[in-house]
């Protein structure tokens, strides 16, 4: 079984990465990666890469390539997807772009092309004509936001769902969300995210927040409005008003004109740090140096930060936005706030350092929650599971 | 008197500020040049429009147009050249940097003024010297993005401007308290003069006003869609209007970078029926729109001052303001409206639920209250005046 991890770019965002690693250590299937190379990468052997095409230039060349080597292996899908480019692309230099990227993949045809980004789905549906079968992820932002604002892209969900073999979700919420588009029918596979058992700390220290201590609270993530630091950084606000002493870390941005007039305009710029973009392998540092975790998101499919902050043995405090209730419990295993409430922010914050809340208890449990639902090496085995359910044609 | 303005992009037919300024000047017999980056060449309201030579894309062809523009100043006004030159490396930066400054205000230096005047304090960058080569005085407008906003990611960046300019001119008290918190120097001349607005154009008389019965309470935002703008709280705050059971539709006339976020903001909330965002409106449309209205809402987090909101008054709308920057001078509060603290959802979620319940009486006698101190304080001529006094003494 051929599998096709499709998300545009090479390397890819770190739980794609994971993925990728985690499916070519079992040895049954072949994987191959097509996108635009974006930096080095270093996998096992069955996993090959096909590059597409970085300028115009290489764009033609590989359109003649490939567009042989096609030519020889199959001149009927040759001269399908010629006519059905052709047909559908009006801008030239698109056309050639197109194209090129449909041969590489044809000339390599995979049997499952998995699509990260549902998006870009509709456009690699065509390989359904070929025998392929084509699966879609629900991943966040392009479910939650993207087709509320833009009326087209619903529209376009709306027709192109029915035509997918299998999608993959990481949440329920994500599901039921998604479900507004079209019937999903039995052809959803809810995998969530998931981490590394490595990274699983095992010698976690007791701890206690005290009032006289400065209270260390991290976030992690791009500075994009639907991680809600807005709400964050209100809630800092509350937090310095109420006299309780504090630094907030956000790790992932340097605070845009947005976050850096808040803070300054709230007065709480000696309590928060921009901490920048911070390379994968360094953030556990941040977790091993923390005492609370926090994700004010507006909406998350599943946040992996959070996955990983719970298996660092980091208290979490998130929002219930998205898929994030079906991971915290609140109270069992970290807390839970409702969404845009800076106020129910700053409250439990205030609770955990005013009360001295016994939060041994709540990363145990946060650990087991991992150990149990949250394992990336099941995950890839459930994974595995998706792709010869849909490969034979068995149903979810 | 001459005066040439130093602007980004000549101003469009909407922004009235720039437009009625030029206008008032030249009927008082001034002569006005407007000095842009971008935007159409032809003359308005009879000032002459220069350009600025433009930045290339090409490096070489930019490179020999740097050579031949500067060639061309170094033989029609030598002195000037040679003493912005010498300005420039006085300043420190290498002899290069000079020679790019020289070309970026190669199109205001041909030309005599009795003053400079840069339309936004960050118009003045790169430009600080460019009145002393010319002999003439420099005057700087400051809008709030220039002292709120752009020094936080640029420490320092009006040091040099600070240091060279004459006279200071902003729309609000607040605004030069906060510069005077900066490096200003303490001796130098800061005026005061607030936006106008063509009052007759807005104004409407209000008799009957809404009484919470027959009909939805029309609320009212105008202005693009930015985070400063602060939309998203008050969408947070019509929530707990909803939650009131009040019934009320609220509308945003404007567009912008932010609308998926607001979009989402609205869809998540549950407001979907009480929302509309009315995209970009013209200058007639926003005026219907106000007339129309019974509440105007800005629940900005940073505002120099919002003319919108000077507009929104003469129309008879009922104002509620946050106290970003100069609003809480735009809107007194108990007295032409209502203000409340910016980012305090349910502040501004009470002060509506207020102003919804207020007598008709108590509403008509702000409201008259705003028109009133509009139509009087902040009139194009009242600005025109204050601008003449700010050139001649």
């Amino acid at each position: 079984m051929k599998v096709a991890i499709f998300s545009g770019e090479i390397p890819s965002s770190a739980f794609i990465e994971n993925l990728i690693t985690g499916l070519s250590e079992k040895t049954d299937s072949d994987i191959i990666l097509f996108g635009k190379k974006r930096g080095s990468v270093n996998y096992k052997d069955n996993v090959k890469i096909r590059y597409f095409p970085g300028s115009l230039f290489e764009a033609c060349l590989f359109l003649l390539v490939y567009g042989l080597i096609l030519v020889f292996q199959s001149p009927s899908a040759f001269f399908t997807v010629a006519k059905l480019t052709l047909e559908s692309e009006k801008h030239f230099r698109k056309t050639i772009e197109t194209l090129a990227k449909r041969f590489i993949v044809l000339s390599n045809r995979p049997d499952i092309f998995h699509v990260q980004w549902i998006k870009e789905g509709h456009e690699w549906l065509f390989l359904k004509k070929f025998g392929v079968k084509v699966i879609g992820s629900f991943r966040g932002a392009h479910i939650h936001y993207s087709p509320v604002a833009n009326q087209s892209l619903a529209k376009r969900y709306r027709q192109t769902f029915p035509y997918y073999d299998a999608f993959h979700s990481v949440s329920t919420h994500l599901v039921r969300e998604a479900a507004k588009y079209g019937d999903l029918g039995d052809k959803i596979y809810r995998i969530p995210g998931a981490v590394p058992s490595k990274m699983i700390k095992t010698d976690i220290e007791p701890r206690s927040l005290k009032p006289e201590k400065i209270l260390k609270i991290l976030s992690v993530g791009r500075a994009h409005w639907i991680k809600g630091y807005h709400f964050a950084l209100d809630a800092c606000a509350v937090l310095k008003q109420r006299g309780i002493k504090f630094k907030y870390t956000i790790v992932g941005t340097n605070g845009n004109e947005e976050h850096l007039f808040q803070v300054h305009d709230l007065g709480i710029a000696e309590e928060v740090v921009f901490a920048g973009e911070v390379s994968y392998q360094n953030i556990p540092e941040y977790f091993d140096t923390t005492d609370v975790f926090l994700l004010p998101s507006l909406n998350e499919g599943i946040a992996n930060v959070v996955l990983e902050a719970m298996a660092r043995g980091v208290p979490v405090v998130s929002t219930a936005c998205g898929g994030m209730p079906e991971v915290i419990k609140s109270r069992e295993n970290g807390f839970l706030v409702p969404v845009r409430d800076s106020l129910a922010i700053a409250n439990v914050l205030t609770m955990l350092v005013r009360e001295d809340f016994n939060l041994n208890l709540i990363v145990e449990a946060a650990k087991k929650t991992i150990l149990e639902n949250h394992l990336l090496e099941d995950q890839i085995e459930a994974y595995r599971q998706m792709y010869f359910d849909v490969f034979s044609g068995k149903k979810n | 008197m001459i005066v040439g303005l130093v602007l980004s992009k000549v101003p469009g037919y909407s922004e009235t500020f720039f437009r009625s300024k030029i206008r008032g000047l030249t009927a008082k017999g001034y002569k006005v040049l407007v000095f842009a980056g971008s935007g159409e060449r032809r003359a308005f309201e009879r000032a002459k429009v220069v350009k600025a030579f433009p930045v290339l894309s090409n490096p070489f062809l930019q490179i020999l147009l740097v050579f031949v523009i500067l060639g061309w100043l170094l033989l029609s006004c030598p002195r000037r050249f040679v003493s912005l030159f010498i300005f420039q490396k006085r300043s420190g930066g290498s002899t290069w940097d000079a020679l790019k400054t020289i070309y970026i205000n190669g199109h205001i230096l041909p030309f005599d003024l009795d003053w400079i005047h840069f339309g936004f304090a960050t118009m003045g960058i790169g430009r600080e010297n460019v009145a002393k080569a010319l002999n003439a005085k420099m005057a700087v407008s400051i809008r709030g993005f220039d002292i709120s906003i752009y020094p936080l990611k640029h420490p320092g960046c009006f040091n040099l401007l600070w240091e060279n300019v004459d006279k200071v001119h902003v729309i609000s008290d607040d605004l030069e308290r906060k510069l005077r918190e900066t490096r200003f120097p303490d001796w130098k001349m800061i005026q005061k003069i607030t936006p106008a607005i063509a009052f007759e154009n807005f104004f409407q008389k209000r008799e009957c006003f809404h009484n919470g019965e027959e009909r939805k309470v029309r609320i009212l935002s105008v202005g693009r869609l930015h985070w400063k703008k602060g939309y998203e709280y008050a969408l947070q705050a019509m929530c707990q209007l909803k939650a009131s059971n009040i019934p009320f539709v609220f509308s945003i006339a404007g567009t912008g970078s932010e609308l998926e976020r607001l979009k989402f903001a609205v869809y998540q909330l549950g407001l979907e029926e009480e929302v509309i965002f009315k995209g970009k409106l013209n200058h007639e449309e926003v005026a219907k729109e106000m007339r129309e209205a019974d509440i105007y809402l800005q629940p900005s987090i940073q505002e120099g001052f919002c003319n919108a909101v000077l507009e929104a008054q003469a129309a008879g709308c009922f104002c509620i303001v946050s106290d970003a920057e100069g609003l809480s001078e735009n809107v007194l509060d108990g007295v032409t409206g209502r203000v409340f603290e910016r980012r305090d959802v349910n502040a501004m979620a009470e002060v509506i639920l207020d102003v919804i319940r207020l007598s008709s009486e108590s509403r008509a006698k702000m409201v008259l209250a705003a028109q009133k101190r509009v139509q009087n304080n902040f009139s194009i001529d009242e600005q025109i005046r204050k601008f003449e006094h700010f050139y001649e003494k």
